[in-house]
């Protein structure tokens, strides 16, 4: 065969791989443009032209149907997407209190058993990694988070804290200094699933920077023991695996790629869901995966799994640097004299550390109890939020009489500040640039 | 030259000049078109994403920076929508004969065989010069201003995307004993 006959053949053939002419009319139709017969044309030139709709809605097709599917053109579903989540959230909103009521003591929910739908999954990943990955930038977390993390070599930890000031001895309190960082790594995640309000997510639009890469966007919110509000916003594209429709509401179960913005600066993320169904037994593992560094990456996973009537599910942090899983910590809730408290499991060094945390605040006083087994040692411990003259706050851990102060991570929610609310839209203090 | 043209009649449109979307179409929608289908492998799903990043970029155009690079743009745009069909369409339909579609099919397959073997063994770069050279009946040199592609890299490409096509072909033959 010649290479002039390769050429000849791939020219025939030319007409039945081009797209029809029928494409373009579509999409012309589907933006408004309409066609003017042409002795109209050379009038209409002398006017100005008519503003086309907002909105390629109306005469739009609605989906090309092949072997009885539907597609909905994107820009279509996305805007019934919006609306159905927009409604949603007014109605969750007008259902709740104008202002956020101080915690009562014990009255913690079980935002665990708030989660029904993969949005709410994801938005649980994008708030509770989003906490994590903050309240490690009190320190070495900082200096990789100020830097584009797509090719850099990263050799220190993706998560850390460091003591502000400790005036205790840690020796004789029976707990090390790591295994005190450790606890207060988990600290504000810990305060988050202890306190009373709710993580809240709502779509949102995607800033310009990002538009081409991804399709949607997720703001994710929720209330601080200390009343802070605390926002994150995700932008990402949908690996749709099922969707379902019932009396008018649309379920979707999806995997997701794309960034979330934590204090300015964008980590690239993923969500992934595996569903096994049998008989009357069902299996559910979904996860959300930050990516910290080269071959580090913060995860968490939810087994959930019902038998019967029965449900138990947790969620799993794990932390892999270098591709080396370094910790792991396993939270569940658990019911006890009527509370509900959270059980806390850290896996690091082959070691295994239990805590059950309880929410005691009470009248303005942000303190919690906590009560477990550590390096083999059983311990009880108070945690308490405190707030210093200039605002800040810090964790302090009162241990048999000993005292240790631990910065706590301050959310800058500055909502009059606009240059700040669009930084932290799109990440401009570290744009990832890849 | 046709990028300046391409960017003249994105700024009419921008100005509300509806009329310069059939140039902008006329100049950009093959090189969409084939960035998509060498994802989709389907001309029918190809159109249908070719439609919907068209919409896309129309209504946002002025997330677009004038005098960057708008073919570029508008196909990384249908590029993604095409991989997020293409990963929500493995979910839903899986077939043992997927991958040797284009050779045993029992049905006519969506697309003539000789371009679903081209996107079988060629890279998407590859295809997509081939594409715009032999089937869009651009001159390299177009293909080289549309692709922002030195002219000789796009002649090398297309060369060697017809060697292997003509390589796969010929063994193809032999093998059948034709």
């Amino acid at each position: 065969m010649k290479k002039s006959d390769l050429e000849k053949l791939l020219k025939e053939q030319s007409a039945a791989v081009l797209p029809a002419e029928e494409t373009r009319k579509r999409i012309k139709r589907d933006l408004g443009i309409v066609d003017l017969p042409a002795e109209e044309k050379e009038a209409e030139r002398d006017f100005a032209y008519a503003p086309a709709p907002a909105a390629a809605g109306a005469g739009r097709r609605t989906g090309a149907t092949r072997n009885g599917q539907r597609h909905l053109p994107l820009p279509a579903v996305i805007a019934f997407a919006a609306v159905a989540v927009l409604l949603i959230v007014a109605v969750v909103f007008s259902l709740l209190p104008k202002n956020t009521p101080l915690p009562k003591p014990g009255g913690t929910a079980d935002k665990f058993s708030e989660i029904k739908t993969t949005d709410d999954f994801y938005a649980y990943g994008a708030a509770s990694v989003g906490t994590l990955l903050r309240s490690s930038g009190t320190s070495a977390a900082t200096a990789y988070a100020a830097a584009p993390l797509s090719a850099q070599a990263l050799g220190h930890s993706a998560l850390s804290a460091q003591p502000r000031a400790a005036y205790g001895n840690q020796e004789e309190s029976g707990l090390t200094e790591e295994q005190i960082e450790t606890l207060n790594r988990y600290m504000p995640l810990a305060e988050e699933l202890l306190s009373d309000g709710k993580i809240a997510h709502a779509d949102t639009s995607v800033p310009a920077a990002l538009e081409n890469e991804y399709a949607y966007g997720m703001k994710v919110s929720y209330t601080e023991l200390t009343g802070g509000a605390v926002t994150y916003y995700m932008y990402y594209n949908k690996i749709m695996l099922s969707s379902d429709s019932e009396d008018g509401e649309s379920e979707e179960e999806y995997a997701l790629e794309g960034v979330l913005v934590v204090e300015g600066m964008q980590y690239a993320v993923k969500g992934e869901q595996e569903i096994e169904i049998e008989e009357d037994e069902s299996e559910s593992e979904m996860s959300f995966t930050a990516v910290t560094g080269p071959n580090s990456t913060l995860r968490v996973h939810r087994e959930y799994e019902t038998e019967g009537s029965e449900t138990e599910q947790k969620f799993i942090y794990t932390v892999t640097e270098n591709g080396k899983e370094t910790e792991s910590v396993e939270l569940e809730y658990e019911q006890e004299d009527g509370e509900t408290e959270l059980k806390m499991t850290v896996r690091r060094d082959g070691e295994e550390d239990v805590l059950t945390l309880r929410n005691r605040s009470e009248n303005g006083n942000l303190r919690f109890t906590a009560q477990g087994r550590i390096g083999g040692k059983d311990v009880s411990f108070t945690v308490e939020i405190v707030t210093d003259t200039s605002g800040n706050t810090s964790y302090v851990y009162t241990l048999d009489d000993q005292q240790f102060d631990f910065d706590r991570p301050d959310f800058d929610d500055d909502e009059d500040d606009d240059e700040d609310e669009e930084d932290d839209r799109r990440g401009n203090r570290g744009d990832r640039g890849d | 030259m046709k990028k300046k043209l391409l960017e003249q009649k994105i700024r009419e449109y921008k100005t509300g000049d509806k009329r310069a979307f059939d140039a902008i179409y006329d100049m950009t929608y093959k090189a969409v078109y084939f960035r998509i289908l060498y994802v989709v492998r389907d001309k029918m799903y190809a159109e249908d994403i070719l439609h919907d990043a068209y919409l896309r970029a129309m209504e946002h155009l002025d997330s677009y920076r004038e005098d960057t690079d708008f073919i570029a743009w508008l196909s990384r745009i249908g590029k993604n929508l095409a991989l997020n069909f293409l990963e929500k369409k493995k979910r839903e339909v899986q077939t043992d004969f997927q991958e040797e579609e284009y050779r045993f099919s029992a049905k006519e397959p969506e697309l003539p065989w000789l371009f679903s073997l081209a996107q079988k063994i060629l890279s998407e770069e590859e295809y997509e010069i081939l594409m715009l050279c032999q089937i869009s009946g651009y001159k390299r040199r177009e293909v080289a201003d549309m692709l922002s592609l030195p002219i000789g890299t796009v002649t090398w490409k297309n060369n060697e995307a017809l060697k292997k096509l003509k390589k796969h072909l010929e063994k193809e033959n032999k093998e059948a004993g034709i």
